[in-house]
């Protein structure tokens, strides 16, 4: 935290945060059930200021399932090849609601710090 | 011209991701591939769509600089090892054999080279100078001559089982084969340092 720029001007900063918290978004979108690779993907890219290039998530994903976090399965598709889909496993249960208790804190620690809170 | 657009894409990701583990290599092809037919089947499949789907990958550079991270994986460069595996692959063969196996496994595990050019180094020629010196070192001709009690002179002659002509174009096959795979190597080497 060497600059005191804003993160939606500063791209680099804003790499480094996402970088850190991308994993989780991709474990809470799973925790209501198993997702299709290319919808759990566009859906992330389609969130402000995630994900620059779709691509980069697919080494992210094949990280995660060699931490044990997700798992996937092959389904059959009602229009062309069988699909391959996310789920959460156990231990990325865990980790979410880990990491879900810790970014409460961490966030409110740094809203204070900084004065974003309300 | 979809098809290669596509194949061009993924060709060159291939290409980036060469400093992961095969298996992760595969996977991570086999997965951009799948996302690339998903994202296509849904539309026109028109060459402005397809250009739009590879623009939302992002360059394969970059998904590869973020493989490489995720798995703790450092880009490839040439080094002290390339230098040694080469060293090895051309004189290894002196060191009893082994010098140039050890060379050979250098090559076959080094990042630096592409599958083709691995083969190259490794078939011309196994063992490097090696052969080109054991057969330099082979028995030529050789001639005695023997006087008689009669006062004859019997000349007998030996070894040399094929002309010396022809083993003077293997000899030098096999000096300039192991010399010229080594800079084709080199030149590949740098090429790809260059590039990074």
């Amino acid at each position: 935290m060497r600059s005191m720029v804003p993160a939606a001007t500063n791209p680099e900063l804003s790499a480094q945060l996402r970088r850190g918290v991308l994993e989780y978004c991709v474990m809470a979108l799973l925790r209501d059930g198993e997702r299709y690779a290319f919808d759990l993907v566009r859906e992330l890219a389609d969130m402000d200021g995630l994900v620059i290039g779709e691509g980069t998530i697919y080494p992210m994903l094949a990280r995660m399932r060699r931490d044990g976090t997700v798992e996937t399965t092959w389904r059959e598709s009602p229009s062309g090849p069988p699909r391959r889909y996310y789920r959460l496993t156990t231990a990325g249960r865990a980790a979410l609601r880990g990491f879900v208790k810790e970014w409460s804190t961490f966030r409110d620690t740094v809203d204070r710090m900084v004065g974003g809170g309300s | 011209m979809t098809k290669t657009t596509v194949d061009g894409y993924l060709r060159s990701l291939d290409e980036e991701l060469r400093d992961l583990p095969p298996a992760r290599r595969r996977e991570l092809l086999e997965e951009i591939r799948d996302h690339i037919d998903s994202a296509l089947s849904s539309g026109d499949g028109g060459e402005a769509e397809l250009r739009n789907v590879l623009d939302r990958l992002g360059d394969p550079s970059d998904i590869a600089a973020e493989a490489r991270e995720r798995f703790g994986v450092r880009r490839a460069k040439a080094g002290a090892r390339e230098i040694f595996t080469l060293i090895l692959l051309l004189v290894g063969g002196f060191l009893y054999v082994v010098g140039w196996v050890v060379g050979a496994v250098l090559l076959a595990t080094s990042k630096v080279w592409t599958d083709r050019e691995k083969i190259v180094g490794l078939l011309v020629v196994p063992g490097g100078l090696l052969p080109a010196a054991l057969l330099a070192l082979l028995p030529g001709q050789v001639c005695s001559e023997t006087t008689t009690s009669t006062g004859r002179v019997i000349t007998e002659c030996s070894g040399g089982t094929i002309p010396v002509w022809l083993a003077w174009v293997i000899l030098a096959v096999l000096v300039i084969g192991p010399i010229w795979s080594v800079m084709f190597l080199i030149s590949r080497m740098n090429r790809r340092s260059a590039q990074a």
